[in-house]
Formats: C-alpha cells, sequence, structure tokens
C-alpha cells in the first residue's frame, strides 16, 4: 500500500510532484557512459579482431567522424506515467504499441528515414558488386536469371526487397566463406547503424538477440580484461538502473517519494529543487551505484565515498516505539533547526510497514534499514520492540552500523525492565534517562573510520526485485575476481577474531597484488607483534606490511558485548553457575546477576569479566538462595532427627540436583549452638551431618560423594549474637569434583 | 508533568470524511475538494487535557490517517498496532458505510484490545435533525471500549473538537 506524508501544512499534490521530476538523466554519466559501452562492444568479440575501420571514401570534410562511433542518442526521456513498463497498474491508460514491423534485412523504402543512407548504401552496393564480382564464375544460372529480373524490377522498391533478399543472403553467405575478414571489417562500420535499426523496429527482438551474444562475449571479455568492463559498465549500469525504478516508479518509488522526499525535505531545509533531482536517482540510486561500482572496481568503498561526500556526521538520532510510531528518545545535533522527530518517526513507521508489506515471499522478512539521499540518510537498526532511526550526513561507515546494532542491543538488553520498551505507553518519563545517553553518544562520536568489508545495508535489498535482474549477471562477473582477494582477509581476519586476547580489536586487512596489509590499533605492541604474527602465518605467501599502531584505544563497545556474551555462555556450562551479565556503559561496569554456587567460582567469573578490555568493575547482584546446595537443614534443641518438611523442601531438592549434576560432590557439615557441653555438642554435630547424609544416601546418591563433617561453632556466616536456632543446622559446601 | 504522545487511528469507509476532520481540528479547515489519501498520512495536534481534580495533562496525538480501506483492500493491521484510540467514521449519506461501522471497531479492538473506540456519524449538516436522530437509533452501537458516538460535520465543525478530545481523554484515564 503506497503512502503519502501529511503534516500540518498542505501538500502539493502527488502529480504535482511527479511533474517536477524531471526524468531527464543525471548528467555525471551522460554520453560518457555510452561512449565506454561502445567502446566496449568495439572491444568484445561480436566483432572478430578487425583493425580499426578505415573512414569511409565519402567522408564530409567539415563533419570529421570521431575515432569511435557513438551510439544514436538514447530515445528521449518518457514522459511521467508513459512507460513500457508491464507491471505498471495504468497499463491500460498507455496508448498501445504500434505492432513490431515484419523483419526484413532491408528495410522497405519509405519506412523510416535514414539520414545515414547515402553512405551505407553506397556501401552495400559496394558489397554487391564485389560478391558478383569475385564470385562471377561460381555464381550459378539461377542466380544470374533472378540478376536479370532484377534489373527490370529495379524501380519497384518493394519487389526490389523480395528479390534481393534471399540472393543477397546467399551471396553474402558464400563471401563470409571466402574472406570473412573482409565482411567483418564491412560489417562493423555499419554495425551500430543496424543495431540502431533493428532496435528502432522491435527492440524486443533485438535485446532478446543481442542478449544472448552479449552474455557470451561478456563473460569472454571479463576474463580478459575485467577493469575495463567494470569501468565501462559502471556508469551505464547506473543509468539503467535509474532509467528502470523510474520506470517502476508507479509501483513503489513514486509512492514512498512523497513522504521521503516531503517529510526530509522540510526538515532537512533543502531546496525543492534538490529533492526533485534526487527523484531521479530515487533511492540513491548514487548509493547503490557506488557499492556496485566498489565491488567491480576492487575500488573500497570509503575511497569512492571520501571522491564524492561530505564526512560523515549524525544529525539526529531516535529511539522509535516499533508498533506505535511514537518517538520514546531523542537526540539532535545543538545550532540545527530541530527536527520533528514525532513527525518522522510516524512516517517511517508507517514507511517500514509498508516496505516489510510490500516483500513478496512471506519468509523474506526484511526490513527496511536505510533510506538513502544523495548527501543525508536516514539508517535504522531494528529490535524487537523498537528500532533507531539516525539521520546521518555523508555516506555512513561501515562501523557505523555496527554501532547501531551496539547501542540498540545494550539499551534492549539493560533498559527493557519491567518491559517499558515494549509496553510503552508515550510517556518518555517511564524510560531510563540512560537510554538518552547511550543515543547521545551515537551522536556525539560516531565512528567515522569507515572498515573495508563489503556491507550491503539490508534496506537495499528492498529494491533487490527491480534491480537484480540488472545487477546479477555484472556483479556475478567481476565478483570472482575480488573473491580471492576477499576470502583471504576474510582468512586474517578470522583468524585474528579466534584469538582471545585480539578478538576484541578491530582490524583491517587487505589484500592486493600479493600484499596483504593489516591497519588497525592495538593497546600495546606486543599485541601488535602477536596480530602481525597471526596474520602472517596465515597467509604466509603474501608479502605482509605491518600497519597496525600501538595506542591505548578505548575497545568498542560491540566487541565488549560479544565478548561478555561468550563468556556468560562458558560460565553457564560449568556446574552451579547460572548467570547473565549486563553490561553498564556509563561506568564500564559489568552487572553479573543470577546464582554461583561456590564463592571460588564467582571468584573465577569476576577475573573473566574484569578481563575484558574496558571493562572497569564487575559487579555481583548474586541470588544464591535458590541453589539446593545453599540450603540449611534446622534441627530442635538436642535433635538429630530431620523434620518432614526439612526433608521435603530441601533435601529432596538437593537430591534432584546430585542428580542432574554427577560430578559434584558435598561436604555435609554439621553444627550445633554454643549452649550445652562441648563434647556432647561435638557429637551431636556429627550425628546431625550423618543423619542428612543418609537421608540423601537413601534417595539413590553415592555415599562416595558425601563427606560428613561436624562442628561446634556456628556456621561462618552467623554472627555470635544470633539467635540460637540459626547455629542448629546442617549445611552444605560443594566440592568440585571431575570439572576441576 | 512530561508531555505523553498517543498514537490514534482514523478508520472507515473511502470518503467518509475521515481527511476532512482531522483537517478541522488540526488545521480549522474544511474544503469540498475529495483530496484522496494515499496509504497513510500523519498528523498531529497537542491537546491540555484537565480532569475532575484539577489535574492536568499536555498530550500529543499522533493521528494516523487510513486509506478508505472499501475499496482496494482491508487495512493492514500494521497500521493499527500500537494505536492507543479509534476514532471510526461513517457517512450519514451513506448507509453502507454505517453498516461497516461494527466490524471495523471489531478489527480495531481484536488487534488493540486496551484502545478506546469513539464513533462520527459524520456529514451531519446534510442531514435535518429528525433524520439524524432515526439514524443514530438504527444504527445504534454498543461495545465496551465505546467511548460515544457523536454526530459530527468536518463542514461546520459541529461536535469535531468534542469528539477528540473526548477520546483522548478516555485514553488519558483509562
Ligand atoms: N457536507 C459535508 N461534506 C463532507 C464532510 N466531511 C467530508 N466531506 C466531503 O466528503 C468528501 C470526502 O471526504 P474525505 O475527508 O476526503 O474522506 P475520507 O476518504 O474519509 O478521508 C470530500 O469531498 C469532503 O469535502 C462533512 O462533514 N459535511
Ligand atoms: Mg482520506
Amino acid at each position: 500500500m503506497p503512502i503519502s506524508s501529511q503534516n500540518s501544512v498542505p501538500r502539493p499534490d502527488l502529480s504535482q510532484a511527479e511533474v517536477q521530476s524531471n526524468p531527464t538523466p543525471s548528467s555525471p554519466q551522460g554520453l560518457d557512459s555510452l561512449e565506454g559501452l561502445v567502446d566496449l562492444l568495439d572491444d568484445l568479440n561480436i566483432v572478430e579482431e578487425s583493425p580499426p575501420p578505415s573512414p569511409p571514401p565519402q567522408e564530409n570534410a567539415a563533419n570529421p567522424s570521431p575515432p569511435r562511433r557513438p551510439l544514436p542518442p538514447p530515445p528521449p526521456p518518457k514522459k511521467p506515467g508513459q512507460t513500457t513498463s508491464s507491471k505498471s497498474s495504468k497499463g491500460a491508460e498507455r496508448p498501445s504499441k504500434p505492432p513490431p514491423p515484419p523483419k526484413t534485412t532491408i528495410p522497405p523504402q519509405g519506412s523510416a528515414p535514414r539520414s545515414e543512407s547515402p553512405e551505407t548504401g553506397e556501401k552495400l552496393r559496394e558489397l554487391l558488386l564485389d560478391l558478383l564480382d569475385a564470385d562471377a564464375t561460381t555464381v550459378s544460372q539461377e542466380v544470374a536469371d533472378k540478376l536479370h529480373h532484377l534489373e527490370a524490377e529495379l524501380h519497384n522498391p518493394q519487389r526490389l526487397a523480395q528479390v534481393l533478399e534471399p540472393m543477397f543472403l546467399m551471396l553474402l553467405q558464400h563471401k563470409i566463406r571466402q574472406s570473412p575478414q573482409a565482411v567483418g571489417e564491412m560489417l562493423g562500420q555499419i554495425m551500430d547503424v543496424a543495431i540502431a535499426q533493428g532496435t528502432k523496429q522491435d527492440k524486443i527482438a533485438m535485446s532478446r538477440a543481442l542478449a544472448e551474444a552479449l552474455t557470451l562475449a561478456l563473460s569472454q571479455q571479463t576474463g580478459n580484461a575485467p577493469q575495463e568492463v567494470g569501468q565501462a559498465l559502471g556508469p551505464a549500469m547506473g543509468r539503467a538502473i535509474s532509467e528502470q525504478v523510474r520506470l517502476e516508479k508507479d509501483a513503489m518509488v513514486d509512492a514512498l517519494y512523497p513522504v521521503i522526499g516531503h517529510t526530509i525535505s522540510k526538515y532537512m531545509g533543502e531546496t525543492v529543487t534538490r529533492i526533485n533531482q534526487q527523484v531521479e536517482s530515487a533511492f540513491s540510486l548514487q548509493g547503490i551505484y557506488r557499492k556496485l561500482k566498489s565491488q567491480w572496481q576492487g575500488v573500497s568503498e570509503a575511497e569512492l565515498i571520501l571522491q564524492e561526500s561530505l564526512p560523515f556526521t549524525v544529525q539526529a538520532v531516535f529511539l522509535i516505539h516499533k508498533n506505535s510510531g511514537l518517538v520514546m528518545a531523542e537526540v539532535q545535533q545543538s545550532g540545527n533547526s530541530a527536527l520533528e522527530g514525532d513527525m518522522l518517526a510516524g512516517m517511517l513507521t508507517a514507511m517500514r510497514s509498508f516496505a516489510s508489506e510490500c516483500t513478496i515471499q512471506p519468509e523474506n522478512t526484511s526490513e527496511l534499514t536505510e533510506i538513502d539521499y544523495e548527501n543525508f540518510q536516514i539508517v535504522m537498526e531494528v529490535a524487537g520492540y523498537c528500532y533507531i532511526a539516525a539521520v546521518t550526513q555523508g555516506d555512513p561507515p561501515t562501523r557505523f552500523y555496527d554501532q547501531l546494532e551496539d547501542t540498540l542491543s545494550a539499551i534492549t538488553l539493560n533498559y527493557n525492565d519491567d518491559r517499558v520498551i515494549q509496553d510503552y505507553q508515550g510517556d518518555p518519563s517511564t524510560l531510563p534517562p540512560a537510554i538518552e545517553e547511550l543515543l547521545r553518544e551515537l551522536l556525539e562520536h560516531p565512528v567515522t573510520v569507515p572498515q573495508k568489508r563489503p556491507h550491503f545495508p539490508t534496506g537495499l535489498f528492498v529494491l533487490g526485485g527491480v534491480v537484480s535482474l540488472l545487477i546479477l549477471l555484472p556483479v556475478g562477473m567481476v565478483w570472482h575476481r575480488q573473491q580471492v582477494a576477499h576470502r583471504q582477509e576474510e582468512e586474517v581476519l578470522a583468524a585474528l577474531e579466534q584469538t582471545p586476547e585480539l578478538a576484541v580489536y578491530d582490524f583491517q586487512a587487505e589484500v592486493q597484488g600479493g600484499k596483504l596489509e593489516l591497519t588497525g590499533k592495538v593497546p600495546n605492541a606486543q599485541l601488535k607483534e602477536q596480530a602481525a604474527e597471526i596474520a602472517q602465518e596465515t597467509h604466509p605467501t603474501l608479502e605482509f606490511n605491518n600497519q597496525l599502531l600501538a595506542v591505548q584505544v578505548p575497545p568498542n563497545r560491540g566487541a565488549i558485548l560479544a565478548e561478555m556474551e561468550r563468556l556468560q555462555q562458558v560460565f553457564n556450562e560449568m556446574t552451579g553457575v547460572e548467570i547473565t551479565a549486563n553490561y553498564e556503559p556509563r561506568e564500564n561496569r559489568v552487572i553479573v546477576e543470577g546464582k554461583v554456587m561456590a564463592q571460588p567460582l564467582a571468584r573465577q567469573i569476576a577475573q573473566g569479566f574484569e578481563q575484558i578490555p574496558g571493562v572497569q568493575s564487575v559487579l555481583f547482584t548474586l541470588n544464591n538462595q535458590e541453589f539446593p546446595t545453599e540450603a540449611r537443614i534446622y534441627f530442635d534443641t538436642n535433635s538429630a532427627d530431620i523434620a518432614a518438611q526439612e526433608r521435603e523442601n530441601k533435601i529432596l531438592p538437593l537430591v534432584e540436583f546430585l542428580q542432574e549434576n554427577p560430578q559434584v560432590g558435598l561436604q555435609v557439615i554439621g553444627h550445633t549452638d554454643r549452649s550445652g557441653e562441648e563434647e556432647y555438642n561435638e557429637n551431636l554435630a556429627v550425628r546431625r551431618a550423618q543423619a542428612v547424609q543418609r537421608a540423601i544416601e537413601q534417595e539413590g546418591i553415592s555415599r562416595d560423594r558425601l563427606q560428613g563433617e561436624g562442628m561446634t561453632q556456628s556456621p561462618p556466616t552467623i554472627p555470635a549474637e544470633s539467635p540460637f536456632w540459626l547455629s542448629r543446622v546442617v549445611r552444605f559446601e560443594v566440592i568440585q569434583g571431575t570439572d576441576e | 508533568m512530561a508531555v505523553i504522545s498517543k498514537k490514534i487511528c482514523m478508520v472507515g469507509d473511502f470518503g467518509v470524511g475521515k481527511t476532512s476532520l482531522i483537517r478541522r481540528f488540526v488545521e480549522r479547515q474544511f474544503s469540498d475538494r475529495y483530496l484522496s489519501t494515499v496509504g497513510v498520512k500523519i498528523s498531529r495536534k497537542m491537546l491540555e487535557l484537565q480532569d475532575a481534580q484539577q489535574q492536568s495533562q499536555e498530550m500529543k496525538l499522533m493521528i494516523w490517517d487510513i486509506e478508505g480501506q472499501t475499496k482496494f483492500k482491508a487495512i493492514a493491521p500494521s497500521y493499527l498496532q500500537g494505536a492507543n484510540g479509534v476514532l471510526v467514521v461513517g457517512d450519514v449519506t451513506r448507509q453502507e458505510t454505517l453498516e461497516h461501522l461494527e466490524e471495523q471497531i471489531h478489527k480495531f479492538t481484536e488487534i488493540n484490545p486496551q484502545g478506546a473506540v469513539a464513533v462520527a456519524f459524520n456529514k451531519a449538516d446534510l442531514l435535518d435533525s429528525e433524520e439524524m436522530a432515526y439514524l443514530q437509533t438504527h444504527f445504534q452501537l454498543s461495545h465496551p471500549a465505546l467511548v460515544g458516538t457523536f454526530s459530527t460535520s468536518a463542514k461546520t465543525g459541529k461536535n469535531v473538537d468534542p469528539i477528540f478530545e473526548q477520546l483522548a481523554y478516555q485514553i488519558w484515564h483509562h
């Protein structure tokens, strides 16, 4: 379902917006790109290795022909609404196309006027004469007869064509057998005209015919000179995509543009003209094109970005409730005319649902994650109940996406207590202020170092259906060349990531011309050395260039979170550990919640988290009461009898725990209060321990796993002045068996 | 106290006056020209609410206008999601639009069980009061979430502010 935007201000009509959108192709890829395509065509093997054609004899001196003939100019831009897209819903309104004229080798006279005909005609005549001359001896009687006949019928063009056609073909075949070189040379000169003419007559048939040849030729040429193919195709491809999207405008761009264009232009203070240019490259064809180009040409996207865009800045960041589209938190650059976050958020939310409704396959749950205008974008990172939308200027470096992801996961992991995020009711004061601070960090310290890893924002796939046909072929071709280098780079990075000490730092690896260059920052020289060694080991054959810097760097939050998660998983696999770790970015603190069965384990866990670079402290908020091993069995004065509820509530769960964790052994420690005789108490303490031991054994736990012990003091955690009953207990200590 | 934001939706057949009601409420304008709404359109209005205890609350209404749904297809649930209230609109000059009200209420409350519902019998200026009275009894609606049924006119402005304000008040004091 299409969407339009409405602020409290009347908006121009849709139709008006359409009229303003001047569909003239954007200039940067004008004639140049066509020339490139022509160059390419010439280089392709469609025309067999022919020497450069000599200038035609009847050259007009006042109008010297260029070394390469450009293709005829592209057909004039279509008016909006008039489209050749078969998907257009307005199909019925379009004037129906005239049926394609019958295909003939020689167009009947009086069809399209041919300004080029004097030259071409002359050529054809020469060829014909040449053919006749060369083959005079072998030409059959039949042909001779026909020629004779021909003379008589020369005045009747239609008849001429009819007669000439089969013979012409025959002669041509013959000639080709004899001297293909000459025919090639000859045809080469008129090929462009022929293609142009054919295209004019029946575009579809011509494309079909050419497509086959082109595909083959392209793949061959790609093997020979991939760079060239990339360069030639790049600009043309940009135009092609642009054209395609323009044709599909009815279906989607048209629907979305007024929303985006209107809303954004108002907010960003962009001029209307500027926005209209954007219609042309709807959804930032520039952006898509750049990404493709970088893939094709092996130039890092970053370089291209530097070439053509502003430094990257973040204008505003919003946290938006996914269902209602209400703004939960927002931060904006000061000095900016404030963006109306609430309207923007509403529109984005509506668009997001529009985009997801538009995805054809139901299993394709792609999200709209980026709306791209030449110089500003809205980058979105989506979680279950909310999403972040960042309005940025300049093309976002890849790592910014990671940063967004980290921020959002920090928010959803740490600040969704009591479901305040999913149940958001429009009152920002119900949310912890820390959220805003996290967003502010995105605004004030966005990562600006681009990372060289291919990364397609998923949002672009919204356009996937539209452009995929166009890009599949070239991307497939050039991809291969890049693949090897990419794979090597990935392997180096993977090796570094697998090294725990290094996993938290960002490295960039670049393989080019047999050289491996490693860049990035680590906190000390030792790590630098280590990283270099690992990188070198991965690909010993590559010449190694160590560009790592050893400096004190704040480790990135994503890495901290990732490492935290990893450790959490490791610890939770240990017996008697059930924890969740949360990161508190403001204090660089890890907060560990949950249950840890034994003190030494807790120490180990604390050390583990403390070792994450960037983590300053670890805070435990453990709730160990729930561990059956933490239970205490209480006794009456002078008694070693286990009360029924103690058995039920404490011993049975403990037995269950022991059954689940067969490697755990228990120290069973009996205590007495301070009253009474020491000797008697000693005995009582031991009896209590034994009673519990027996009770456990009766439930099927092996005696080997239990060690009894009696103590006449209170348990260590019970202060001397406590009530006596607290000391009449049996408690347990865990003996980690096979674990250690 | 902080401003709270709420999302409300307009629901109703094509041409019943949803867009016109919003324009009246937000921009204080009415136009005879029919501006078809494509997809969804969002408007904003600040309200200062006050209850019997003189407590006040500033509310920012984000009003989602949804394209008429009879013509092409059902409204996407995602547009209704997260809404705290809905204004279901019928056109008193077209009975069939009134017949759809019940189903439209149902659809909304299915997605937002906690949401508040107000019903507008719109274009009341086109009928005399007798006819209006007949319609309102004939199309009696009852639903637990229903705040009230109002005869409105985007043209004259009749009951436009009250219906939005009632809805907002209900959402606030829910
Ligand atoms: N007389 C009268 N006409 C109205 C009223 N409300 C809307 N209209 C007209 O009804 C037509 C449809 O209104 P619109 O708001 O676009 O309907 P929507 O499709 O529900 O958004 C327009 O021509 C309006 O001028 C009203 O209260 N009285
Ligand atoms: Mg409308």
